[in-house]
């Protein structure tokens, strides 16, 4: 498992990818991000005016990446007008839903064509995140339909709980299969990871382990 | 800062004698909600706090219907996610009441008003006025701010929000041009105060007496002042942004933190804070603002200069911008001469910015702010 890395100890020229979390209102982003970041679900939950910012940086095969998260509100009065200033630059977009709420999932091509808009290059890794999967009796949005979007749109899907301890795991994969994808910046296609979903969102975890492992890199 | 336990006495008996003249005078109080302290503790906060937004005697009550409200959904998302700002050791119960209340009185000032949009964070505004004052007695008080010192951050877009963060640096520049120009060279821009400014504060500052003491202050003061505040936490900073990369990453984030600090210097920076009010008024601030972001932004701060110089009711602005004929070759003009004339586009947005972010009235009582804050001072 990729470990945290005492910043401060390490003068090592590291590089630096600019992640951009966005999704409908209360979805999960801040406690996605925060559940990465901190390694535990928030205390309390509350609703994200502006933009945050959270950081943590990665040992991928012995190189240090640092990872910024930049966490979004999801009203859309902010994304019309401040959210376009943290597109700039960016290295990744991780659209997240919420399994439990089917609107969420609806309002995501509103997301991906205002990506679009904000004319970010083709090869700037996106992923499909949907989080609250342990709310397992409320399911709206099934894995198959999502998976469905996802390979339309070229992007990995990962269903996950940042509530769950038992699916910390699997939220680190998330954001390390970003990292690696980032260090290696080879496009990220869905055919990658051909059976991606939530059953096999774990088999990720163990090509991140596996790799870092073996010291090489396995996108 | 507490005041010391004799002063904070006599500071009380000042409240009173104050709220015990006829008519009340509002002069006073605002002065000793400027001053350390502020008004002390939540009992004087709910006696005075409605004469400073003069609805002592209001009568208003809440509508019908709330519920069928088009911003329901997101208002009951975000009162859900509001735990935080309770006090601790309230019951299930009284958890759930206060939350029926603050979204009755969310609702109830939008159902009131149709023109004002629900934004993430009017919620934290509103949940302070209930902690003090409860909720029969907000309702008149959050229809007040929301129709004057908010009013900006509720219009159908955030684009006079945008406008009057933009304040942010002009303040700064006069204190340390060596610090904006540094910030400006990370291109950190000024969404780290966003929620600064459109809770006042109550997003960050994680004690509710400091929140209060803070609400003290801006009920007090002209609109504009949280954004003096905000100029103010960032020059006390000043050395720890300097020292370090100039990323717009490390700076955002040392920013976010210092915002959340416990130990927020908050009497020192109010006073700082009214001091460059002084020093600096909106009005001579209005040109570099728009000047700021002029490539981003299509607003200009046309009607703020000379809404603030002349203290102009908005009504009387309302009027002047519906007989304004708008040509495209005037948008070349000077900023002072082709003020009024600019884009037909950028009217209906920049004529609620101008009149959120410069009128100084609450109550009528406009003109009387700024002398008075001079006399205290």
């Amino acid at each position: 498992m990729a470990k945290n890395v005492d910043e401060e100890a390490q003068d090592v020229q590291r590089k630096v990818f600019k992640i951009i979390v966005i999704g409908d209102s209360d979805v999960g982003k801040t406690c996605l991000t925060y559940r990465f970041c901190a390694g535990k679900f928030p205390d309390k939950t509350e609703a994200t005016i502006g933009v945050d910012f959270r950081e943590r940086t990665v040992d991928i095969d012995g190189e240090l990446i640092k990872l910024q998260l930049w966490d979004t509100a999801g009203q859309e009065r902010f994304r019309k007008s401040m959210v376009p200033h943290y597109y700039r630059n960016v290295h990744a977009v991780v659209f997240t839903y919420d399994v439990t709420k089917l609107a969420s999932f609806q309002g995501l091509p509103m997301w991906l064509e205002e990506c679009d808009q904000h004319s970010l290059n083709a090869s700037v890794p996106r992923i499909l995140v949907g989080n609250k999967c342990d709310l397992t009796n409320q399911v709206q949005v099934e894995t198959n339909i999502a998976q469905r979007f996802a390979d339309a749109h070229s992007m990995p899907l990962f269903e996950t709980s940042a509530k769950e301890d038992k699916e910390c795991d699997n939220v680190e994969a998330i954001f390390l299969t970003l990292a690696h994808k980032l260090k290696c910046q080879k496009p990220m296609m869905t055919q990658d990871y051909p059976k991606m979903n939530r059953a096999t969102v774990l088999s990720v975890d163990k090509e991140v382990l596996r790799t870092q492992s073996e010291g090489t890199c396995g996108c | 800062m507490l005041l010391e336990p004799s002063k904070a006495k006599a500071k009380l008996k000042e409240v009173n004698k104050a709220l015990n003249k006829n008519p009340v005078d509002v002069a006073a109080l605002r002065k000793l909600c400027i001053s350390p302290g502020g008004l002390i503790c939540s009992e004087a906060r709910q006696k005075v706090w409605p004469h400073l937004l003069d609805v002592a005697e209001s009568k208003i009550g809440y509508p019908q219907d709330l519920r069928r409200h088009k911003e329901c959904r997101q208002v009951i998302l975000d009162v859900d996610r509001s735990g935080k700002r309770f006090p601790d050791g309230l019951s299930d119960v009284e958890k759930e009441e206060l939350q029926e209340n603050l979204t009755d009185l969310i609702l109830g000032v939008l159902t009131i008003h149709p023109e004002l949009h629900y934004y993430q964070g009017y919620h934290d505004i509103c949940i302070t006025f209930l902690l003090v004052c409860g909720a029969e007695a907000s309702l008149a008080m959050v229809e007040k701010i929301s129709t004057h010192h908010l009013r900006d951050f509720m219009d159908p877009t955030m684009d006079s929000t945008t406008h009057i963060l933009n304040y942010l640096i002009p303040i700064l520049k006069m204190a340390n041009p060596k610090l904006v120009e540094y910030m400006e060279k990370s291109e950190v821009g000024t969404i780290f105060a966003l929620s600064w400014l459109i809770t006042w504060y109550s997003y960050v500052v994680p004690d509710q007496r400091d929140i209060e003491r803070l609400y003290d202050f801006f009920l007090s003061c002209h609109p504009l002042m949280p954004v003096y505040f905000a100029a103010q936490i960032v020059l006390d900073n000043a050395d720890k942004i300097l020292d370090g990369p100039c990323e717009m990453a490390r700076i955002y984030q040392l920013l976010l933190q210092i915002a959340r600090k416990p130990n927020l210097p908050l009497e020192i920076l109010i006073q700082r804070s009214s001091d460059f009010y002084i020093q600096f008024p909106p009005s001579s601030l209005a040109h570099d603002a728009a000047e700021f972001y002029k490539n981003n932004l299509a607003i200009s701060t046309f009607c703020d200069h000379a809404l603030v110089a002349k203290h102009e009711a908005p009504d009387v602005v309302l009027k002047r911008m519906g007989l304004v004929e708008v040509k495209k070759e005037e948008n070349e003009e000077s900023p002072t001469e082709g003020s009024w004339k600019r884009a037909s586009k950028t009217v209906a947005i920049a004529l609620s910015g101008a009149v959120g972010a410069a009128l100084l009235a609450v109550g009528g009582r406009a003109a009387e702010w700024v002398p008075q804050l001079f006399g205290y001072l």
